[in-house]
């Protein structure tokens, strides 16, 4: 199986495109757990991990520069969020506690989606320039095109 | 049994959340670490009565209702144990309470409003007594 993949061109800037993850992976989360099928489970763990992984690189960085307080929060909440991930892992997909627990996930990143779209991102419009912005959103398309490049299964592997 | 022990249970319960609510927001406005072994201690116990006495209660009613606020509170002592590992000087630990609050305060947002009125209608007085009681038990055991 291949990654889901997000055709970039779409998106005018870095904002849209990252929106757009969120309302990607919690599409997916809703199904999984709507209908308790958890065959999608891979790729909601890897598109999470990419999307995380641009942040935490490309834009955590530039903002955290300008609050760190509010950053070290989000870095603590994207930790959290793998720790849940890392147990639906590990946890057998018909044990009765596999879907709460996704539970617990979409609710944790309901909250961090709903600070970072309603606080983050309009804070990061007013403290980064233009330049900044185009460069974030270069280097996380260039990270997001790397690993889709890879076949699911390889990505799951190595992290 | 009086009407003063009815409802008992759930103002119990309600003033747990509130005082280590409380604690939790004094240590992260303060960045004050002080209060952590009183937080610790206190979460523990009442999750520890919530889960002995009351959560295997909505489990026989509410089988689905009641894993999910296992797992949250599994979330939280995940998070409550890195915060005894972690240096209370680390830059992290602070930012780590502010998750650990906003994990609770969704909690005890659904265990206040959804929880705790639908385990009105499921419980007896009886049962919320005997469930008080349990909780008291264990907390005078352990505090």
């Amino acid at each position: 199986m291949r990654l889901g993949v997000v055709n970039m061109a779409e998106f005018n800037n870095v904002y849209d495109l990252l929106k757009n993850d969120h309302n990607m992976v919690k599409g997916l989360i809703k199904d999984t757990i709507d209908k308790r099928d958890t065959k999608n489970f891979d790729e909601i763990k890897v598109q999470l991990e990419i999307h995380m992984m641009g942040e935490e690189k490309y834009l955590y960085p530039a903002l955290r520069e300008k609050d760190k307080a509010k950053m070290d929060k989000s870095y603590q909440e994207h930790h959290v969020g793998k720790l849940v991930l890392h147990e639906l892992k590990k946890t057998d997909k018909d044990n009765e506690r596999w879907i709460p627990k996704m539970k617990v996930l979409n609710d944790i990143l309901d909250h961090h989606i709903d600070e970072e779209e309603n606080q983050i991102f309009p804070k990061a419009r007013d403290l980064l320039d233009k330049d900044q912005e185009q460069d974030i959103f270069k280097k996380i398309k260039r990270s997001k095109s790397l690993m889709e490049k890879q076949p699911m299964k390889k990505i799951l592997e190595v992290r | 049994m009086g009407v003063d022990s009815m409802a008992r249970l759930f103002d119990m319960l309600k003033g747990d959340h509130k005082e280590v609510t409380g604690l939790l927001t004094q240590t992260i406005e303060n960045k004050d670490s002080s209060q952590f072994p009183q937080i610790r201690k206190m979460l523990e116990v009442h999750m520890e009565g919530e889960e002995k006495y009351f959560y295997p209660k909505i489990m026989e009613e509410d089988k689905e209702t009641a894993l999910e606020s296992y797992e949250e509170h599994h979330v939280g002592k995940l998070v409550l144990n890195e915060l005894n590992k972690t240096g209370k000087d680390d830059e992290a630990w602070i930012p780590k309470v502010e998750v650990l609050k906003d994990v609770l305060d969704h909690h005890i947002e659904e265990e206040e409003s959804k929880i705790f009125t639908e385990a009105q209608q499921i419980l007896s007085n009886e049962q919320e007594e005997e469930i008080a009681q349990q909780i008291e038990e264990l907390k005078s055991q352990r505090m």
